[in-house]
């Protein structure tokens, strides 16, 4: 068992998790107190020690499945093939999603578990030896499972039970919620027969869990995107916090010597508390101008939305938009209720196509400098977004040392990987001679970076 | 050697056992909640509690102290909130009080011994204020120490948490060591709006609390509001559920769905319609904007 922890703590550190040697000492000792035959009861004690960050939950659990897979665990219990059919089971492949409907209706996870076993059998055509991830076969599986009609019959089902337009709505809700219970039983089990085959060590390698924070964020998924998406906030709380922190330290320590003298006067004129002033926090103004075109769109959404998130640290912000067209998309996003109706908002309203809706940052660069130039000062950080993939306009480096000259500050964020910049027809070094600084920002965790670096 | 009197707790031997004693007092835990105090009680070890607003964190660290039939000490954090509050400080202006009245009464200090004498009355227990923390030490019966939003505290302050956690000593240089009797169970929550540093982390089990499930929230509710039909409770989880996986300012918690609950209840309705949500949205949501996103939600006849 000891054994087995080890493995999993090196699993786990080499998808970033630190789980440091004391945490480890944890663990082990964490055994001593519990049934740890008992795989929920193992699988909850094991968190509280070994995992100290929410967005690393996600991880640790599916990892925690290929270590301590279940059939490694209870295969006392379950004496009967569980691949073959018992008693009652469905006997064709249209049954097979009644089967599924009901077992997840009823909230019968060994039924469940047990359909879905099957259906990997038969469906998911798993090859023996071969290091995949399993994802292929998962995949496979679930498109053989009518997964349209399983949604029709779960709500059906849900609306027998009582049927107004409010309950309708929600059980719409709940189907989607049992689907997905079902994506992950077929994920789970998949992964199982995988670590029976290969070993837990092997199949955590092709597993290859990211942690949210270091996707590459212009080749992500849709399903990663999710998972981005919902570490942003959380991010912008805490670099708010850093930044807030960072402003305090440099304002601390100056004596008010009115408040300090009067103070004083309770213990017989002896300053006994020095009181000090108010922090005065310096804040900057922040420019964002970010190329929303298909190539670098998920980049700008989330640059745009961490910023925003953390305005609060900023004096002003305000958001700029361009493909071959520049316009300013700040009112979006003050007034719009979530970050997909805000980008709905800079998509469909605002004017930052001209001609072909191909990239064109000279001409765009230059159209902010006129149209905006009077806006800069020396408070301003003016911070470009964008892969400076000019399509082979001209890039008129020019205007960015006008816009240098009239701020503060001027940074690049760019999305793509160091190796490619200036290959074809990105001209990042043109401008990158007039930047404070040119950063690679593939992941959040890069864009956490320049932000507690260079703001 | 310090005492951990959790460790044989009779309210906690066992994971069960914690939860059901949990729920004597009115707090339903998750398996994972009742696991990580099990655990904490088991170890002496700190529990980090995170999680959003709402979610029942503080509320833990109390429904403990009840059924343990423990003191809680709570030191509530704040930016600003240093070691004189933390942990202790002399009382200056008694002190002051008695230099005068020493002097008074036996005009000029020379004979009754100097300063050394005078210093060695005023740094005595009776000047000294307890705070939290040394309460926590000092406390001779097992304790529940609660540090609430720990991460409102700066990182200075963290650092001297850290060292009472790692020793449960204070050293007072007037008064020598002090050095706790009995374990306190410690509770640290969070918001998560900085991160703490990785050696209060590693020092501390980790529990974060999410939103409930819907069968758990469906057990809050029907706990804590008496006189809730069942129609109307799975109603109200359903539709909360909808509004949390929404991508909202602020989501609501369990004591928002509780006021929620408790209004509509108030109000006579039971069972809800497409037409009377939108009227009490307010009471879940904070911002116009979310209640207008929620409303949206609720009139849109499907979601993509
Ligand atoms: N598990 C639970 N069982 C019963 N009631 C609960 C539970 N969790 C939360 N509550 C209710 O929710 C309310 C809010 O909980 P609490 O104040 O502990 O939240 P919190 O997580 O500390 O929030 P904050 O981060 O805002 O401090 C409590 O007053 C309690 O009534
Ligand atoms: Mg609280």
């Amino acid at each position: 068992m000891l054994e087995l922890l080890v493995g999993f703590a090196t699993a786990l550190r080499a998808s970033g998790i630190s789980c440091s040697q004391s945490e480890l000492i944890d663990a082990s000792q964490i055994l001593g107190e519990i049934d740890f035959l008992n795989r929920d009861e193992l699988r909850d004690s094991l968190r509280s020690a070994m995992v100290k960050d929410p967005l690393h939950i996600e991880a640790f659990d599916r990892l925690f499945d290929v270590f301590f897979s279940l059939r490694s665990f209870d295969s006392a219990e379950s004496e009967d093939d569980p691949g073959n059919p018992k008693e009652g089971d469905y006997q064709d492949d249209i049954d097979l999603t009644d089967f599924l409907a009901k077992a997840l209706l009823q909230n019968d996870r060994d039924k469940l578990s047990r359909y879905v076993r099957q259906a990997v059998s038969r469906f998911g055509g798993i090859e023996k030896g071969r290091a995949v991830s399993g994802l292929y076969y998962a995949y496979r599986t679930l498109r053989q499972i009518d997964l349209d009609r399983l949604l029709a019959l779960l709500e059906g089902a849900l609306d027998l039970e009582s049927g107004s337009d409010f309950d309708r709505k929600l059980h719409k809700l709940d189907a989607k919620r049992l689907i997905d219970l079902l994506k992950a039983q077929v994920t789970k089990e998949v992964t199982e027969l995988l670590v029976e085959d290969r070993g837990p060590v092997a199949v955590a390698k092709t597993l290859a869990v990211t942690l949210p924070e270091d996707i590459e964020i212009v080749r992500a998924s849709r399903e990663e995107l999710a998972r981005m998406q919902r570490t942003v906030e959380p991010l912008a709380r805490k670099l708010a916090a850093r930044l807030a922190q960072k402003h305090r330290s440099q304002n601390r320590g100056q004596v008010d010597m009115r408040k300090t003298m009067r103070a004083s006067l309770s213990y017989g004129g002896t300053p006994v508390e020095l009181v000090t002033k108010p922090p005065r926090p310096h804040k900057p103004e922040i420019f964002l101008v970010t190329d929303v075109s298909g190539s670098v769109a998920s980049f700008s959404r989330f640059t745009m939305q961490l910023v925003f998130a953390m305005s609060s640290q900023f004096s002003k912000v305000r958001s700029f938009a361009f493909i071959d067209e520049v316009d300013e998309v700040t009112s979006y996003f003050n007034s719009a209720s979530d970050i997909n109706e805000a980008m709905r908002l800079v998509n469909t309203q605002a004017k930052v196509v001209w001609l072909d809706g191909h990239s064109d940052y000279g001409r765009c660069l230059e159209s902010f400098w006129e149209r905006y130039h009077s806006d800069l000062t020396r408070r301003s950080s003016v911070i470009i977004c964008g892969d400076a993939r000019n399509n082979y306009h001209s890039a008129k480096p020019e205007v960015l040392k006008l816009i240098k000259g009239a701020s503060k500050h001027l940074y690049w964020l760019n999305p793509e990987p160091h190796a490619y910049w200036n290959s074809g027809d990105s001209v990042i070094s043109s401008y990158a001679q007039y930047c404070d600084g040119v950063y690679e920002v593939r992941s959040l965790r890069h864009l956490e970076r320049f932000i507690t670096e260079a703001i | 050697m310090i005492r951990n009197d959790w460790r044989d707790h009779e309210r906690l031997q066992g994971i069960e056992v914690v939860a059901d004693s949990l729920r004597t007092v009115g707090y339903l835990p998750s398996r994972q909640i009742a696991t990580t105090v099990y655990l904490a009680a088991r170890l002496a070890k700190p529990i980090l509690v995170e999680g959003p607003a709402g979610t029942g964190k503080t509320e833990l660290a109390k429904a403990v102290a009840s059924f343990a039939q423990a003191e809680l000490i709570r030191l509530q954090c704040y930016e600003g909130l240093d070691e004189s509050k933390a942990l202790y400080e002399w009382n200056y202006r008694k002190q002051l009080l008695r230099i005068q009245a020493d002097g008074a009464a036996v005009e000029g200090l020379e004979q009754k011994g100097g300063w050394s004498k005078v210093g060695q009355d005023i740094f005595d227990e009776e000047f000294l204020l307890e705070r939290p923390l040394l309460h926590a030490i000092r406390s001779r019966e097992s304790s529940v120490l609660l540090v609430d939003e720990v991460d409102r505290m700066e990182v200075e302050t963290e650092a001297l948490l850290l060292e009472i956690l790692s020793d449960f000593q204070v050293s007072v240089p007037e008064l020598g060591t002090i050095v706790a009797e009995s374990l306190p169970l410690v509770f640290l929550t969070s918001n998560g709006t900085r991160d703490l540093s990785e050696a209060l982390k590693r020092r501390c089990l980790f529990l974060y609390i999410d939103y409930p499930t819907q069968e758990r929230e469906l057990e809050i509710l029907s706990a804590k509001v008496p006189g809730l039909n069942s129609k109307l409770a799975k109603q109200i989880v359903g539709f909360v559920a909808g509004l949390r996986s929404l991508d909202l300012k602020k989501s609501p918690s369990i004591s928002e769905s509780l006021d929620w609950t408790r209004a509509l209840l108030e109000m006579g309705i039971v069972t809800l319609e497409d037409s009377s949500v939108p009227d009490t949205l307010h009471l879940l949501l904070k911002y116009r904007t979310d209640v207008e996103a929620g409303i949206k939600e609720l009139t849109s006849s499907d979601r993509g």
